[in-house]
């Protein structure tokens, strides 16, 4: 059988009527609304300058602020969502999403914007995101790879699309009407799609996608045996995979947070202008976004743990010609070339957990990953700037950021192999 | 069978990469301060800088 043969045969197999994609689609939207805003920041710093005469740099503390309280909530929003169940959960995230966004617009001191949107808006955004996948995840005992990666598609996709909308809302209503009409409009979305979510295929009678038989088992029930859970999740602190995983996954964020960052000013500095250094990160952006959805697909079906090896080596490789190029179309070629890998790094994480621990709720784990990535995002951020301070140029923070990735390649490969489970899961513990 | 040993292999990566982090700040923190100090002989060091050029054996 040919390969592309396999391909239409492998989805024309695919049961689209399955609930578990409502699932997937709930997921998308509530990823959309949830980044998008945190991607919007960029845009309403100059409102914010010219309305209260703040410093910029005050107001990217508010963004700083943001970004710590979402790196240290991410475990609590998993364990919420592993204790609570991940809809109630969203619907707390939802409740501090619309509060953070009527406040922020109200708010008339630096101090006021720091708790609205650094605080509680930071604290929404990890209760809102972080139950996202793990949810996605009970209900697909098969085809992960292709539900994860629609949703994680949606990661870039969506920001795009909401911040082109937001920017003509800023335009014609001005800021604080901006954010009060996104509020409000994000969480009735919101809620009409939570109304079709279920934690667990358990709540609806149904078996996950590609399960086929119902073990009666008590341990099968998932939100109900929360004691289960819990000390299932003990165990798994004491895998290597665990903290190999959140070791890697700094890693990875430092690696590509120290481009995304410093790869405008890096270029401006080689005497290409803003514009075109602005089109070739647009040009990773939109390259990645193929691998983004493509990655968790191929590593589900492959091998993750190689994927995931080649993505962390080629971020890391293919950021060294930057130190040597001068010329803007070598700049493309390379962030075409970079994309690629860069938009797998991060996308096999729900997979690789699942190949680890079975069929297994993977909140609380996913939750310690999440706060890992945000960690090495703020590290990543953080260096282009102190390393132009010092020596005039990014060439060194191209370095680092290739170290960052060429460890965490290294950290993969100590890793276990994917073909067997470490510890045992709600299948097979009896 | 359930384990309870604990994952050496991971913790220790785990640190090597939190120690790698904070050599690469500290490093680049001791340069700036350093860069500060030598371009004006009256510049006021914070605690933080001297601390950074004191742990840092290249500055």
């Amino acid at each position: 059988m040919s390969f592309a043969l396999k391909i239409r045969q492998s989805i024309s197999d695919i049961d689209f009527k399955h609930y578990g994609w409502v699932i997937v689609a709930v997921g998308a939207v509530a990823q959309m609304i949830g980044s998008a805003i945190r991607m919007a920041f960029g845009i309403i710093i100059d409102p914010l300058v010219e309305e209260f005469s703040w410093d910029p740099k005050s107001i990217g503390i508010a963004y700083a602020i943001m970004s710590i309280v979402t790196a240290f909530s991410s475990p609590i929003a998993g364990y919420c969502s592993m204790k609570i169940g991940a809809r109630k959960t969203m619907y707390i995230g939802l409740l501090l999403f619309l509060i953070g966004m009527m406040w922020t617009a109200l708010a008339t001191t630096i101090f006021e914007f720091y708790i609205s949107y650094g605080v509680i808006f930071g604290f929404a955004q990890s209760l809102f995101l972080v139950p996202v996948i793990p949810a996605v995840a009970i209900w697909f005992k098969k085809r992960l790879g292709l539900a994860t990666g629609l949703i994680i598609g949606m990661w870039s996709l969506g920001p795009a699309i909401v911040i082109q909308l937001m920017g003509i809302m800023l335009d014609s209503l001005g800021w604080q009407q901006t954010f009060i009409i996104s509020g409000i409009v994000g969480t009735i979305i919101m809620v009409i799609s939570l109304q079709f979510f279920r934690n667990t295929p358990q709540e609806m009678n149904l078996l996950p996608y590609g399960a086929t038989t119902i073990n009666s088992d008590k341990n099968t029930n998932i939100q109900g045996e929360n004691i289960y859970s819990m000390n299932l999740q003990k165990i798994v602190y004491n895998t290597n995979a665990f903290w190999s995983l959140m070791n890697v996954h700094f890693l990875g964020c430092v690696g590509h947070a120290v481009i995304l960052i410093g790869l405008v000013p890096l270029m401006i500095s080689k005497g290409i202008s803003y514009t075109d250094s602005v089109m070739c990160l647009t040009i990773i952006m939109v390259v990645s976004i193929s691998t983004r959805f493509l990655t968790p697909i191929l590593g589900d079906s492959i091998n993750p743990k190689i994927i995931m090896f080649l993505s962390f080596l080629g971020q890391g490789l293919f950021v060294i010609p930057w130190v040597f190029t001068e010329d803007k179309w070598m700049f493309y070629l390379v962030g075409i070339l970079w994309a690629i890998p860069y938009g797998g790094e991060g996308t096999l994480f729900p997979i690789m957990n699942r190949k680890y621990y079975g069929f297994f709720p993977m909140d609380t784990t996913y939750g310690w990953q999440i706060l890992a990535a945000s960690l090495g995002m703020a590290l990543g951020g953080f260096i282009p700037g102190l390393v132009f301070d010092v020596t005039g140029g990014y060439e060194y923070a191209i370095w680092i950021s290739a170290f960052f990735s060429i460890l965490g390649a290294f950290v993969i490969l100590t890793l276990e192999t994917t073909k067997k489970v470490l510890r045992p899961s709600f299948e097979n513990l009896g | 069978m359930i384990e309870n040993t604990i994952p050496v292999k991971g913790i220790s990566l785990f640190l090597f990469t939190i120690v790698s982090s904070f050599v690469v700040l500290i490093y680049f923190f001791a340069w700036d301060s350093q860069n500060k100090i030598d371009e004006n002989s009256n510049y006021k060091t914070s605690w933080f800088q001297e601390s950074s050029i004191f742990i840092c054996p290249l500055h």
